[in-house]
């Protein structure tokens, strides 16, 4: 009877060895070379290209259809024509809401990949500059030199670009919507300036419920935190009930819209549509802290503050649109009156 | 042979707990000056005797599309100037991978590997978690569904061994604004490498059951958990019921912050006639009876300045004998990447 216990015993001390390795390893991976993670980052933003595109057709494929709805159902006593365009019209809506939430998955799990791999190429890049600075500082031939001046020379073109790059895609987050044509009267500019009003209202009104969950998010991740610290030491050290079962462990981590949207970052480069910026303060503010596991808080404070800057952001543009469009309303009367 | 597998486990932990720390990060360090009542956790005639506590934290996660590796590191030294029996270093290492199968399934498998080695006693020991388990959400609330084994050795003994698969099956759910609601419930089967009274080796069956409820006001944090376990034995004098109350809140006060950790229960054993020989060898893994203060103030943003103070009845290694001990402590905590 004992053997087996201590085959088993030994067993099971080398697998939770073998696990351990396995997680060292998977850290040990995240290194690797520069050209193969800026070809994957190529990829992975040409991909988040085309579904920003193919996304953006279908939302317009979406309001069209939500218009023509509501003039089907903005009659009185629908015939059997109209009844059954309105049912297909239904079917179609929702297969076009499915396909689109479908879609914003997808290009939340391309956002983190990018991210990520840009946060990886960076840093790769960095380390291998300062490398090849401190090897060119002890390189003793020119021809050495000349050689490691001619590879810091590609990578800091090459860190160069790829941020320039990724620049110019977070600078897309903003569609400010309708813009001021030159045949505008000042009727048809105020009713824009409106427009912009209303929609920074918005923002701001969500921007403060954003802001007022990331301090209650902080205060609650800061003390969860100290109280788990306080009972790791205790454990570690004092009395530790290791008799088997430890039933205290927290259920966390599978809220269907927590992990939908954690396991995928949000990214200040999904600039299709600014209604797109409410859906994700929305979809944010939904997730319970609870349900999260810890490893994922960090996340998500991040992007709430990521969110509720850019939120701030597009409401200050708006402000300032708005004072634009007020201007030349007024100087659009004045030159009219003359 | 058996004892090299286990040294051999003890060895490539430490190993693997100097490689973890390379690449782990953010780290905690820990150095304290305590005083122990009872160091010996003498039942009567206790020696009160001062240590300096030492400990390091480490923590990595790493992400890989929908799949998340977790490591920690845990170390922990005790030193009694006057007292070296009680010197020691305890060893924990943590390793686990997650997989989101769906965006409401998830699967896991983890192990801890724990050794408590002690500088001059002979009751070393180490112990091995590892196991399986799956998480899955529905109707807004969240299912957990884990098997365990848990095995422990002492180096210098078999009587203590055991072998313990279990079971758990826990549910959380959110009532209202801000409080959680959790139960969990766990069955094992613990083996013993002693024998029985009954013949054959000692087994004990332990279902327990606790009910958790976790509240955020302000900037208070209480979590309360009400625990039932019971313990059938086929060894005489063994089995018990157990009820336990648990309790932990922190409270931020301007600079300050107040932790505190506490357990209070009672044990009842079935039989009259009580176990003669020890329950454990290590008088320390047996928490009854506590109650944990800890006050704080965050000196900078990496160094932290630590008051504790702590009281425990425990249940000693004899069954249904109490030792009591009183723990001071000031030390100081410093957090870096």
């Amino acid at each position: 009877m004992t053997m087996p216990l201590k085959r088993r015993m030994r067993l099971l001390s080398q697998l939770a060895v073998l696990i351990a390795l396995c997680g060292l390893a998977g850290t040990a991976a995240a290194g690797g070379d520069p050209e193969r993670i800026a070809a994957d980052l190529k990829r992975s933003l040409a991909q988040l290209d085309s579904l920003n595109r193919s996304l953006y057709r279908v939302m317009v494929g979406s309001d069209s259809l939500a218009n023509e709805m509501k003039g089907i159902r903005s009659d009185d006593g629908l015939n059997i024509f109209e009844r059954r365009r309105l049912e297909s019209g239904l079917r179609q809506s929702q297969a076009l809401s499915e396909r689109q939430d479908g879609m914003l998955a997808e290009q939340n799990r391309l956002l983190t990949l990018t991210r990520n791999l840009s946060a990886r190429l960076d840093s790769l890049i960095s380390a291998r500059l300062d490398s090849l600075i401190q090897r060119l500082e002890a390189a003793g031939s020119g021809d050495e030199k000349t050689a490691l001046v001619d590879q810091i020379r590609r990578l800091t073109g090459m860190q160069r670009r790829w941020r320039i790059d990724l620049r110019a895609r977070s600078q897309q987050v903003f569609d400010p919507g309708p813009s001021v044509e030159l045949d505008d009267m000042p009727r048809d500019i105020e009713a824009k300036a409106d427009f912009y009003r209303d929609r920074e209202e918005i923002y701001r009104q969500k921007a403060d419920e954003l802001r007022q969950r990331l301090d209650k998010a902080r205060i609650e991740t800061r003390l969860r935190g100290r109280l788990a610290e306080m009972v790791d030491d205790v454990r570690l050290f004092d009395q530790r009930d290791e008799s088997g079962i430890e039933a205290r462990e927290a259920v966390t981590g599978t809220d269907p819209q927590n992990r939908d949207y954690l396991w995928s970052e949000s990214d200040k480069m999904a600039g299709i549509s600014n209604t797109l910026a409410i859906r994700r303060a929305d979809r944010l503010l939904d997730i319970d802290l609870h349900l999260l596991p810890d490893y994922d808080i960090e996340t998500y404070l991040l992007q709430l503050q990521v969110e509720l800057d850019d939120l701030l952001a597009a409401a200050d543009s708006l402000a300032k649109i708005v004072r634009a469009c007020e201007l030349q309303a007024i100087r659009l009367r004045e030159s009219l009156k003359r | 042979m058996n004892r090299a597998a286990v040294k051999f486990s003890a060895l490539a932990l430490h190993t693997l707990a100097a490689a973890v720390c390379a690449f782990a990060s953010p780290h905690r360090i820990q150095a304290a000056l305590e005083w122990d009542s009872n160091a010996e956790e003498a039942l009567r005639e206790s020696r009160a005797a001062h240590n300096l506590r030492f400990m390091l934290h480490s923590k990595k996660h790493l992400r890989r599309s929908s799949m998340l590796f977790l490591g920690a590191l845990q170390c922990g030294g005790q030193f009694y100037p006057d007292y070296s029996l009680e010197h020691k270093m305890i060893n924990e290492l943590s390793a686990g991978a997650l997989m989101q199968l769906s965006p409401r399934t998830r699967i896991a498998l983890e192990s801890t590997l724990r050794s408590k080695t002690f500088f001059r006693r002979d009751i070393d020991y180490v112990l091995c978690r590892f196991g399986p388990s799956l998480t899955h959400a529905f109707y807004g609330m969240e299912t957990r569904a884990g098997i365990e084994w848990e095995l422990l050795d002492y180096f210098n003994s078999r009587d203590y061994d055991a072998s313990t698969p279990f079971v758990t099956l826990a549910l959380g759910r959110r009532v209202g604004g801000n409080l959680m609601v959790r139960s969990c419930y766990a069955r094992a089967s613990r083996r013993f490498s002693r024998e029985s009274s009954a013949g054959g080796y000692q087994r004990d069956r332990i279902d327990r059951l606790d009910f958790e409820f976790d509240l955020l006001w302000r900037r208070l944090l209480l979590n309360l958990s009400l625990r039932a376990e019971r313990n059938r034995s086929n060894s005489y004098g063994y089995s018990y019921t157990r009820g336990m109350i648990l309790f932990l809140f922190a409270f931020e006060l301007k600079d300050f912050l107040l932790r505190c950790y506490g357990a209070g229960g009672s044990k009842r054993y079935d039989d009259d006639l009580l176990p003669f020989a020890p329950l454990e060898l290590d008088s320390e893994r047996e928490e009854s009876n506590f109650l944990i203060l800890d006050l704080s103030r965050d000196l900078s943003s990496g160094l932290t300045i630590l008051l504790r103070a702590a009281w425990y009845r425990n249940e000693s290694p004899w069954a249904a004998l109490y030792y009591e001990k009183t723990l001071l402590n000031i030390g100081f905590e410093f957090r870096f990447e």
